[in-house]
């Protein structure tokens, strides 16, 4: 239950939809519990991914862990299941068949999945973003700089201007 | 948008009991600090409006005395200033400084806004109208932001130990930004504040950690920590020109951008003259610079944290177009700029 909880938080951490003090008590727990935080990667990747596309490279030891995370999982020895009507199990054969597709798409894009490899291409994401390249210029700093003295000086900004004033001055 | 309110609102504590009682309690208290037209509402038993509670916020920002720790996050950056706020026989003074390097500090005081920085170890003066607070300016009939910003309000929710009422500003068009803002139910101080791009993602925010309205402002706590004798300084140089003399047109602004200065400025570290001219609706501002010079900037769209920029060839100019706006917002404005006589 408890990790339950902790799956729903994590994803609303990520989506900026957990309030502030929530997501401070969550980063604290994050920094002391390492599963968590692995869900936290694991999360953040699924989500890179879906926002981007961008695809994930394996390591080589990538299935190995699969199979030995199977060799894991306990044995179930359930029940076995009462006959079910036949609509129930063309309904569950329906969803089995989307299953799965999906699980053929995921498992395209996972082809190239890698823990290591994700955190550097999201470094190199970052290196080669348009945000990046802009602080690189100069003259923009310097006009962004004027943008925010005037708006300031002119009354026309909204929010927080004289805090702007001084926060672009850093890194000039 | 609507959805992000949506999301905001489900997760909002909301305190019905407070927005009834606590809500009267104020607007009765703060009667002759906002418009007559206003004043009729307030009497009613209709709750507050959003425009009411910016108008209180307005009220509260700049005549109370309050001191405080500020948060400020952008560029996923986390920096900490110290604020000041007080206010004597009328007059406000206040002093903004940086808790982290490198040293940062505006001090505002007589019309005047005085800035120094370590890095460059200058003290830049400028002179400014007196009434805009630190934390948030409005225009002077903020009903106005009414056309282009849905008010609302979304519940309340604690900020720095204090019960605020959120109010969000929504833009009624895809040309602005949100504006989430959460005002205290006691003193109406602005208590945190954050900008929310088209994607409903946090771009820039301002949160008091501690703030303090009660205890009084310690007399140095209100200098400037540099004297100005003992740094460079720079009065700044703003050559504003008549509106008339423009010699530029724009063929595609957005409702409601209005041009509010044009000046030409000289100063360094710029070396050579730029036009800048600044459109804004009244919370958003909108610059404009155009330069004639080789090309140092290089044409297209990019981000430079929360604001958008345009770069775009105008013949021998350079037009830059940047603001705390979507990127079609000033694509738009930057591909509608013509010389006057070219059209």
């Amino acid at each position: 239950m408890k990790t339950k909880d902790n799956g729903l938080d994590l994803s609303s951490l990520l989506d900026e939809e957990l309030g502030y003090h929530e997501s401070l008590t969550l980063m604290g727990k994050i920094e002391s519990d390492r599963d968590l935080s692995v869900k936290l990667h694991r999360y953040a990747a699924v989500k890179e991914y879906m926002k981007s596309g961008n695809r994930l490279v394996p390591d080589a030891g990538f299935v190995d862990r699969i199979h030995a995370a199977i060799d894991e999982e306990p044995v179930i020895f359930a029940p076995r299941a009462l006959r079910k009507p036949v609509g129930e199990k063309l309904t569950t054969y329906a969803i089995a068949a989307s299953m799965a597709v999906v699980a053929l798409l995921v498992g395209r894009s996972l082809t190239d999945y890698s823990p290591h490899r994700a955190g550097q291409l999201l470094a190199e994401a970052e290196l080669t973003s348009p945000v990046t390249q802009a602080s690189m210029e100069p003259d923009l700093r310097d006009y962004l700089t004027l943008h925010n003295e005037t708006s300031y000086l002119s009354g026309g900004q909204g929010m927080m201007p004289s805090i702007r004033l001084v926060s672009g001055s850093v890194g000039r | 948008m609507g959805q992000l309110g949506d999301n905001k609102g489900s997760r909002l504590q909301v305190i019905r009991f407070f927005s009834s009682f606590q809500t009267r309690v104020f607007f009765i208290a703060v009667l002759g600090l906002t418009p007559p037209q206003l004043l009729s509402d307030q009497l009613s038993d209709n709750p507050a409006t959003g425009v009411q509670w910016l108008l209180g916020m307005r009220k509260a920002a700049t005549t109370l005395n309050y001191h405080g720790v500020v948060a400020y996050i952008k560029d996923q950056q986390i920096d900490s200033f110290k604020l000041y706020h007080q206010v004597v026989d009328g007059r406000e003074r206040e002093r903004l400084v940086a808790m982290n390097s490198p040293f940062r500090e505006v001090l505002r005081a007589d019309g005047n806004v005085a800035r120094y920085t370590a890095d460059t170890h200058q003290v830049v003066v400028e002179t400014k109208p007196s009434n805009q607070s630190v934390l948030i300016n409005l225009p002077e009939d903020a009903s106005q932001l009414d056309r282009y910003y849905q008010i609302n309000l979304r519940g309340q929710e604690y900020v720095a130990g204090a019960l605020t009422q959120v109010v969000a500003l929504e833009p009624r068009d895809a040309y602005r930004y949100s504006r989430l803002l959460w005002i205290d139910t006691t003193t109406h101080l602005p208590l945190k504040l954050e900008i929310l791009n088209e994607d409903g993602m946090s771009v820039e925010q301002m949160v008091f950690t501690t703030i303090n309205t009660k205890d009084p402002i310690p007399p140095q706590d209100l200098q400037p920590s540099v004297q100005a004798a003992s740094a460079i300084t720079q009065i700044s140089h703003r050559e504003t020109l008549p509106v008339d003399g423009l010699k530029w047109t724009f063929a595609s602004v957005p409702d409601g951008f209005q041009l509010v200065s044009y000046s030409i400025l000289k100063r360094p570290p710029l070396n050579s003259p730029v036009e800048h001219i600044l459109m804004s609706d009244g919370f958003t501002s909108v610059s404009v610079y155009i330069e004639k010079r080789d090309s140092r900037i290089k044409p297209g769209a990019r981000k430079i944290g929360a604001a958008a920029v345009e770069s775009v060839k105008l013949g021998d100019f350079e037009v830059t177009v940047m603001g705390e706006v979507p990127q079609k917002t000033v694509e738009l404005i930057a591909n509608g700029v013509r010389k006057k006589g070219d059209n």
